[in-house]
């Protein structure tokens, strides 16, 4: 597997350089990662009970919000 | 010669004065209307203008400004200058590359910031996220409205970065991610709001649609921003724009 790598820019210089993530950015990469994952699944959790307490009331969401606007 | 006018006192022959002294008279009455005349038309060149000085009946020459100038007022009279400047001034443009794009040394000479991202996409799903300064502690928060496959949803969320969209390997037209980040006052040294406008694609390749009012708890002004990704960008570029 490849080594990410982080591309760095001066924006007085127009300086670039790219190279390989160090061992630091590699773990703040993870953490990122994870983080992002915890997001992602606690968004789709309360969309799945969202679903479910629609589908409950037998209502769509279209529905839900013609009654609460 | 002895009837001073009364603006500019020139001294014109009386009804007294003897014929033959007339030429000579007329001499001094003309010559002190000449010079009256060119010390309030000081102008020598097309375009030239003049304004009062502080001595009296007398004008000061303003000569033309360049090309584009504009008439101003310093140390209490006109001047030429050229007009301060208005609008954006494009600072940096950057090819995404790689899991992780940071562009320092942003000028602090701007009242705003404005950073474009478009025609993005990536190796894989993955999410975008947003740092300021390189900072990667708890300073950050989220407050989303953002509309995905499941509707229509909202969240409050504190981290380590700001969320900018997701984005996947799909090149079409609709399926490439776009960013409007506005950074107001950056160069504040205390919370900093920050605008995110995107469209971009969610796990399931659905169009993902974000608001985000960020927050970033700046201990100093932002002179870096950093664009990650959990996944690799393959195509995109960063324009990073300072608002006058």
């Amino acid at each position: 597997m490849t080594t990410p790598k982080i591309k760095l820019v001066n924006a007085e210089t127009g300086e670039e350089v790219i190279r390989d993530m160090n061992e630091a950015e590699l773990a703040q990469l993870e953490i990122d990662k994870l983080a992002n994952e915890a997001k992602q699944q606690a968004a789709a959790t309360k969309a799945t009970e969202k679903a479910a307490v629609l589908a409950k009331l037998g209502l769509t969401a279209k529905e839900v919000s013609a009654l609460l606007s | 010669m002895a009837n001073p006018t009364t603006n500019y006192g020139f001294v014109l022959p009386t009804s007294s004065d003897l014929v033959t002294d007339l030429p000579a008279d007329f001499d001094v009455a003309l010559q002190g209307v000449d010079t009256r005349l060119k010390a309030l038309n000081p102008e020598t060149t097309l375009g030239d203008l003049s304004y009062a000085s502080a001595t009296a009946n007398t004008n000061t020459r303003l000569a033309i400004g360049s090309t584009g100038n504009v008439l101003t007022v310093a140390g209490g009279v006109p001047t030429w200058a050229a007009p301060s400047a208005g609008g954006l001034t494009l600072l940096s443009t950057t090819s995404l590359t790689g899991s992780s794009v940071t562009v320092s040394s942003i000028s602090q000479s701007y009242k705003n910031l404005f950073i474009y991202v478009k025609n993005v996409t990536s190796a894989a799903v993955g999410t975008v996220t947003l740092r300021l300064n390189g900072i990667t502690t708890s300073s950050y928060t989220d407050h989303r409205i953002y509309y995905a496959a499941a509707g229509v949803q909202a969240d409050f969320t504190t981290g380590t970065s700001l969320f900018v969209n997701n984005s996947n390997s799909n090149t079409a037209a609709s399926g490439k991610f776009a960013a409007l980040m506005t950074i107001p006052r950056y160069t504040d040294t205390s919370l900093i709001d920050v605008d995110i406008r995107s469209s971009g694609r969610d796990a399931t390749a659905g169009i993902l649609v974000s608001f985000n009012l960020g927050r970033f708890e700046a201990a100093a002004a932002i002179t870096s921003v950093t664009l990650d990704h959990t996944s690799t960008f393959s195509t995109g570029t960063m324009y990073i724009y300072g608002e006058s």
